[in-house]
């Protein structure tokens, strides 16, 4: 059952759990940081816009930039890289099929010698590199982005908005989102498991079919996700949510601390050093084929 | 601060209601009719009465759902606290008097920490970061969960969401609690704390109680008042022991009263002597001098020695089982289930019942080339689908909405059967008898969404019973009934267990355990502790306590009893008096 191994994987890693570790401690903001410095520095070097001889490097210094965030994340919070351990099938799934998905599909580069071509597919050594390349790209987004979920409380993250100023309300939306993730999970989990026991078959059988019988689940689910809304409204109310004070305390203190801004500093490194290599290797003219 | 004022400045409550109707809107029927009712400070009352019986509306009329939330409904009559009409009110304003607990927990919590549950309120209504610390401490202590600040509530169990939930209305400090059914979706052990902690609550912050309830006996030395409800009207209201022994009031309301009360009421009509009591050393006291004069043993076999079972329908061996997250689930589980048996798995939450089960029906299934094995029907799980053995066993979940999905209740009786490829006149067939056995001819032609709860279970059962499997696996089945739903649902089952077909039930419900199983399987830690008919495993002490079991009322006064030679496979209030009738009244 890939697809419940699937869904209880990205259920587990966005679900906050407190630690005692230096990574936890950081502000959501810097944390917020890194998912940014990693989205940007594989963007930068693995863009369409770098050129054949970026490309060919670009394995090796996204390796070196993964390689950088797993230690600081094995050495700043161990608990979330033992988290990812516990589910590395759905993230080695989840990898090979997007790291395949653009060896086979995903590159825009074309060279004189491909190793195989049918119709726009055209497979090479660069197609290999650019796979590669991407996947260790989604590598360091993702267990950035896990370890993000996994240690920033929502309360902190919506009180660091706030202070920045965005309105309760909305900060409330976002931590309240978060919240219901596992809650909607569950929701679907068991409505799965439903229609399986009344004889859906969503095991087995082409593509289509399975598609066709998860159609089936949407509406006792949507029904169940109205309802549930419409009772957490009339809890909200009863919990005095519509009064809430123009002076509103918190207890959460999210700073600023020193930690936070060498954490900053390093990852501004690693941006600056990724627009200078894609610089010193020159940009892919894509309408020159160059 | 908000809402400064007199009416929520109040420590103390009083509470008067007058002449109050209530007609929903859309609906033909009142909800509420005539309502009279003074609850003064530091009472604890419970509310009770069959589902729809106006218990819940009663409760929206005192925090301001009604008519603020639910709109466009007739209200009628007045409802006072302190002598402030509450319709002036709106629900924010009266959380501050009026704290709300409801029945799912799930729904109850909004933030990712347990902390922060706590604090939301305060939070929202501006009170000094240190009260809020000091507050949170207090309230988290009170209930039981000091050391969870920092949890998710994700990873709590189902008591302590309810006690998270309740931690965050009880740090408002609301002179007044309601508390709806709070306690329908846990086991009796962590029913008993949540119980004991109200009282904690009430003894600490002195406050008014309304608790609405289905496990009555579980609250008779809890509460100070009974409100018996029966189609919106308040029908009897007293002291617990005058409501729970008013056996022909309840039984014509169809309540339960508690099993003490039952068995000696029952008693008391063939022998005087003895009289009604809800207490059952008060019973056992009365009982044992008849038992003791009798000098010839009297013996009652087990359920089970009246029948013969068939082949094995399931087979499961050496199973273990460990979640992703290293959790293990199932112990070297090794169990057998025969055609025609009627099993009952229980054990606290989380001790495995529900893997088991779902083994079972092939959500689970063992390693592949591991030692262990799942046969349903001598076929491997492993070797077919969840969908495939549909065909073969069948599984009701807890809430029928999960699997119902067509649009009206025959397109869903006869979805099952269609889905399995049965030749159209046995379609027809399979679908009249599950009709005919679930007794749901009166919805047919009905749309789904018009059917109440109860209704939507039966549906959900002939569904699977037109499926014709061999074995029928409920999952708490008698969950957030009232007892009228819950007997005709018990009903079904036996009438499907007559058949032949085999009986797996999954509860906390050690009454229904007691009176219908044959079988028992106790589950703790993943391991099965004990196996055997009701009347062997509920006298084993020792290893109910482990396993957190408390056996019903009926069972405990048994096995007291039979320590001085009263029938061990006596257990149900029925079978004891019935002994009584036979042996020792004689």
């Amino acid at each position: 059952m890939v697809l419940r191994e699937l869904l209880e994987a990205a259920v587990n890693l966005t679900i906050y759990e407190p630690a005692d570790e230096f990574y936890h401690k950081l502000n959501p903001i810097t944390k917020l940081y890194i998912i940014i410095t990693s989205f940007l520095y594989g963007l930068i070097l693995t863009g369409v816009w770098i050129s054949l001889e970026g490309i060919r490097m670009s394995p090796i210094y996204m390796l070196f930039y993964t390689a950088f965030l797993l230690a600081f994340l094995a050495v700043t919070g161990r608990s979330v890289i033992r988290e990812i351990w516990k589910r590395r099938f759905a993230v080695v799934f989840i990898l090979v099929m997007i790291g395949l998905g653009n060896f086979l599909l995903g590159s825009p580069y074309r060279v004189a010698q491909p190793w195989y071509v049918w119709g726009f597919i055209e497979i090479s050594d660069i197609s290999l590199i650019y796979g590669i390349s991407k996947t260790l790209f989604l590598v360091s987004v993702m267990f950035s982005a896990i370890a993000f979920f996994k240690a920033t409380n929502p309360r902190e993250l919506t009180d660091s908005l706030e202070r920045k100023g965005l309105p309760y309300r909305f900060s409330f939306l976002i931590s309240s989102i978060l919240r219901f993730i596992p809650m909607v999970a569950e929701k679907f989990f068991v409505t799965f498991n439903a229609h399986m026991v009344r004889g859906v078959e969503l095991e087995k059988g082409s593509m289509r079919e399975k598609i066709n019988n998860l159609r089936l689940l949407f509406a006792p689910m949507i029904l169940d996700i109205l309802k549930t809304v419409d009772r957490m409204t009339m809890v909200l109310h009863a919990r005095g949510f519509s009064v809430t004070a123009e002076n509103r305390t918190t207890i959460v203190e999210t700073k600023f601390s020193a930690a936070d801004y060498a954490v900053l500093a390093i990852f501004t490194v690693a941006i600056v050093t990724a627009m200078y290599l894609a610089w010193i290797h020159g940009f892919y003219l894509i309408w020159r084929g160059i | 601060m908000a809402n400064q004022g007199s009416l929520f400045e109040t420590k103390k409550i009083n509470i008067k209601i007058e002449g109050l109707s209530y007609k929903y809107p859309m609906s033909k029927e009142q909800a509420l009719q005539n309502i009279d009712l003074e609850i003064t400070h530091g009472e604890y009352v419970v509310l009770v009465g069959p589902s729809g019986c106006g218990k819940t509306t009663l409760t929206y009329t005192l925090n301001g759902i009604i008519p603020h939330i639910i709109k466009g409904g007739v209200l009628e009559g007045g409802v006072k606290i302190n002598g402030k009409d509450v319709r002036d009110y709106k629900v924010d304003e009266l959380s501050l008097l009026v704290g709300t607990v409801f029945q799912d927990p799930e729904t109850q919590l909004f933030t990712s920490r347990v902390l922060d549950e706590v604090a939301m309120s305060l939070e929202n209504r501006g009170y000094p970061p240190e009260e809020i610390w000091d507050r949170i401490d207090e309230a988290l202590r009170i209930v039981g969960l000091k050391g969870f600040e920092h949890r998710h509530p994700s990873m709590l169990s189902g008591g302590q969401k309810q006690k998270v939930a309740i931690a965050s209305v009880i740090a408002l400090k609301p002179p007044l609690l309601i508390l709806d059914d709070p306690t329908s979706d846990l086991d009796p052990v962590t029913t008993r704390d949540v119980l004991n902690v109200l009282d904690r609550i009430k003894r600490e912050y002195d406050l008014t109680i309304l608790l609405i309830e289905h496990k009555i006996e579980r609250l008779l030395r809890h509460a100070d008042r009974f409100i018996v409800m029966d189609k919106g009207q308040i029908v009897l209201s007293g002291d617990p022991e005058d409501v729970m022994t008013d056996i022909d009031t309840l039984q014509k309301y169809d309540l339960r009263p508690p099993e003490a009360a039952e068995i000696s009421y029952k008693l008391h009509k063939l022998n005087p002597n003895i009289k009604v009591t809800i207490d059952v050393d008060e019973l056992y006291n009365q009982l044992v001098p008849y038992v003791k004069q009798k000098k010839e043993k009297v013996e009652v076999p087990p359920r089970s020695a009246m029948r013969e079972y068939g082949e094995p329908v399931i087979d499961i061996r050496n199973l273990n089982f460990v979640f992703p997250n290293g959790f293990q689930a199932l112990k070297n589980i090794n169990l057998t289930i025969r055609k025609g048996e009627y099993v009952a798995i229980i054990g606290k939450n989380g001790s495995g019942k529900t893997t088991m089960v779902s083994h079972m029906i092939g959500l689970y299934k063992p390693a592949r080339n591991s030692a262990s094995y799942v046969r349903v029907g001598g076929v491997d799980t492993r070797a077919t689908t969840s969908a495939i053995l549909a065909e073969r066993v069948g599984f009701l979940f807890q809430n029928p909405n999960h699997q119902l999905f067509n649009d009206t209740v025959d397109a869903e009786v006869e979805f099952g059967p269609r889905i399995l490829k049965f030749p159209p006149e046995k379609i027809k067939e399979s679908v009249e008898e599950a009709i005919e056995l679930a007794g749901i001819q009166p919805y047919l032609g009905k749309r789904i969404d018009e059917l109440s709860k109860g209704e939507r279970q039966r549906v959900a059962v002939a569904a699977i019973v037109a499926m014709q499997p061999e074995v029928l696996i409920f999952d708490e089945p008698t969950t957030g009934q009232d007892h009228r739903s819950l007997k005709r649902f018990i009903d079904i089952m036996r009438r499907i267990h007559q058949e032949g077909k085999t009986v797996v039930i999954v509860t906390h419900d050690m009454s229904l355990v007691a009176e219908e199983a044959e079988r028992v399987i106790l589950m703790n830690e993943g391991e099965i502790l004990a196996d055997g008919p009701p009347g062997s495993v509920f006298k084993m002490r020792e290893v109910l306590k482990k396993a957190n079991i408390e056996p019903p009322d009926a069972a405990l006064l048994a096995e007291k009893l039979h320590e001085h030679g009263f029938p061990r496979h006596a257990i149900t209030p029925d079978e004891i008096v019935s002994v009584f009738e036979k042996y020792y009244f004689k």
